[in-house]
């Protein structure tokens, strides 16, 4: 007989036998579920560190000031010798570090803004004309913060195209906003990147795409308002070669160290340095937690489920005997029957891994609206979901398949 | 056992339990091979052919008829005649025609959506034979198959035994009870895995 006519005949036989057929599947509809809500986590967080790379920029190093919020004491402490992150800072690794393309020192504060009467609260940028270069973005329109805009301490501003998205409203350049209750112009619109979600270390930098850009000075005069040796919150570094980074930014480490009476080997610092290469790292060391936990889940599903359907199929054939018999006695060769119980098993295994799959997008979903972890759930998670539940169907359905297919006839035929 | 059976014969296989009967019926449909000796159906040794082949020939020159009837009751009756030449790996549209029209044949028209335990047990004995004669056989092979049926039933399926014959099938059938023995052209007795007698 041919495999089509014997596929058939497996998929009348779960048919003839529903109920049967769903509860012999159910170890592998979780071990489906678990394996794809577990792969789209580890994809999720995998989009997460390539688009926080993308923000970061490949050879950029991000001097950020420190977040003290939880050791108070401890700022306090390190505040008496050092005044945090400065614009002199920032000449200092210009002049003093070789290989760097753009210096560029930022401010970073929440301002309340006003667009066409619409209030918000937005992460507003102070920036010199070269913190363009330091990020992959393109303009919509107009254009971005000049050196001029710095040094007239102009009142005007570049803003994301999202923060017009949210407002719903129509704005371009050459209109006014109120940031912190000054008009500043509208000089450019930034397209919009998705840069990801406003969770790790970096959630200061790259965060919402809903910012505001204005010039460094006027930040520091209108904003800050801080005139003499201000603090700024980071210095992102762009370097001129990619394998320079991790040397360039123990180097900068060195020198701020310096400007920061600290010492030389001193853990306790008032700033961050992170480069797109320690994500990475971080990330191929949770994806190692990651990958074991999977290959377990994967591994404890393939064997519960396998040894469910196993356990099913070994009842079928017990149970269905006397068919097997009047199969055999009208012509049923040993390998139409071994075919058949195999090709039930595979159909078991089709049918749990579509159902588990479907189970693992909605757990994925909860675990997304309830951690705001992120989550991505790629075909090829899909279909190796699909192929583990099949090939782990067919494996434990092979032994009672060959079990029915050696049956004596006769015997077979005389079951009650 | 020496034993020749004509093409064209009507033959009841005769005796008390346990006298052999059923197991000669099982040789003779290449279920069980000869402990010993030859066995040659069509001409073919039987006795030398692996399970595989032996499927084949149960398949294409054997028609069986059980006294349980052992029809599958997941499916229904047009779908059950046609298993045989599912086997035999003939297309689903000629295996349907001729599932149909084996079922008219044997009085069952108006039932052919009907699965067995829609049935009453002559309607599904009647099923087992239809099942029995789909592939042509050389020979059909009844086990008791008015076993289990009653009286009045029994004496319809043996009518249709005769007609069968008289069409020209080949039919060997083991009974236990002599008014369905007194249908068949020959007789023969069995006794502890022996021929004893043989009626005309």
């Amino acid at each position: 007989m041919n495999i089509l006519e014997l596929i058939k005949i497996g998929i009348e036989g779960l048919l003839v036998h529903k109920v049967r057929s769903m509860l012999s599947i159910l170890g592998i509809i979780f071990g489906v579920a678990s394996v794809a809500a577990v792969l789209s986590i580890v994809g999720g967080a995998r989009k997460e560190v390539l688009r926080k790379m993308e923000a970061l920029g490949t050879n950029n190093i991000i001097i950020s000031k420190k977040d003290w919020e939880e050791k108070v004491d401890r700022q306090k402490e390190l505040r008496r010798i050092t005044s945090g992150l400065s614009l002199r800072d920032a000449e200092d690794l210009k002049n003093k570090i070789k290989g760097l393309d753009v210096v560029a020192p930022y401010t970073l504060a929440r301002a309340n803004i006003l667009i066409n009467d619409n209030p918000m609260q937005v992460n507003t940028y102070g920036v010199t004309g070269d913190y363009k270069k330091t990020l992959n973005f393109n303009l919509k329109e107009g254009r971005f913060i000049s050196e001029f805009d710095n040094f007239s301490h102009s009142k005007v501003c570049v803003i994301e195209e999202n923060l017009i998205k949210k407002l719903k409203d129509k704005i371009s350049i050459n209109e006014f906003i109120s940031i912190d209750h000054d008009y500043y112009l509208i000089v450019g619109i930034i397209k919009s990147k998705d840069f990801g979600d406003d969770n790790s270390e970096i959630k200061d930098l790259q965060s919402n795409n809903q910012k505001v850009y204005i010039p460094l000075e006027t930040s520091l005069r209108f904003i800050s308002r801080s005139f003499l040796d201000p603090e700024i919150d980071g210095i992102t570094l762009k370097v001129k070669n990619v394998p320079d980074l991790k040397k360039i930014s123990l180097e900068a480490d060195q020198i701020l160290k310096k400007n920061h009476h600290l010492k030389e080997d001193s853990k306790e610092k008032d700033f961050n340095i992170l480069i797109a290469v320690d994500l990475v790292k971080n990330f191929e060391s949770t994806q190692n937690i990651f990958n074991w936990v999977l290959g377990c889940s994967a591994g404890i599903s393939l064997l519960v489920g396998g040894i469910g359907i196993m356990n099913i199929m070994l009842a079928n054939v017990s149970e269905r005997k006397r068919e097997i018999g009047v199969r055999l006695s009208i012509g049923a060769t040993q390998k139409d029957i071994l075919f058949q119980f195999v090709f039930e098993s595979a159909g078991l295994g089709v049918l749990g891994g579509f159902l588990g799959l479907i189970l693992g997008i909605l757990l994925t979903e909860i675990i997304k609206m309830q951690s705001g972890m992120p989550t991505y759930f790629s075909y090829w998670g899909a279909a190796l979901a699909i192929f583990i539940s099949v090939f782990d169907a067919c494996i434990f359905g092979t032994y009672p398949a060959w079990k029915a297919s050696k049956l004596d006839p006769v015997e077979a035929l005389n079951d009650d | 056992m020496d034993l020749k059976i004509k093409s064209k014969s009507f033959m009841a296989i005769m005796g008390q339990s346990g006298s052999g009967k059923t197991t000669l019926l099982h040789v003779l449909g290449c279920l069980h091979k000869p402990s010993s000796g030859v066995y040659k159906l069509d001409g073919i040794n039987v006795s030398s052919l692996n399970d595989n082949q032996l499927s084949g020939i149960r398949n294409s020159k054997i028609g069986f008829i059980f006294q349980k009837f052992n029809l599958l009751n997941g499916y229904n009756i047009v779908k059950n005649v046609e298993l045989p030449l599912q086997y035999m790996g003939i297309e689903k549209a000629e295996r349907k025609e001729r599932a149909i029209k084996i079922l008219e044949k044997v009085g069952l028209k108006d039932r052919l959506k009907h699965k067995p335990s829609e049935l009453s047990g002559g309607q599904v004995q009647r099923v087992a034979i239809a099942r029995a004669l789909v592939t042509n056989p050389a020979i059909i092979l009844g086990d008791e198959m008015t076993g289990n049926l009653d009286s009045a039933t029994s004496i319809e399926i043996m009518e249709l035994m005769v007609q069968l014959h008289d069409e020209g099938s080949t039919i060997i059938y083991v009974t236990h009870s002599e008014e369905m023995g007194k249908y068949a052209n020959e007789i023969i007795w069995m006794s502890d895995g022996k021929r004893i007698i043989d009626h005309k």
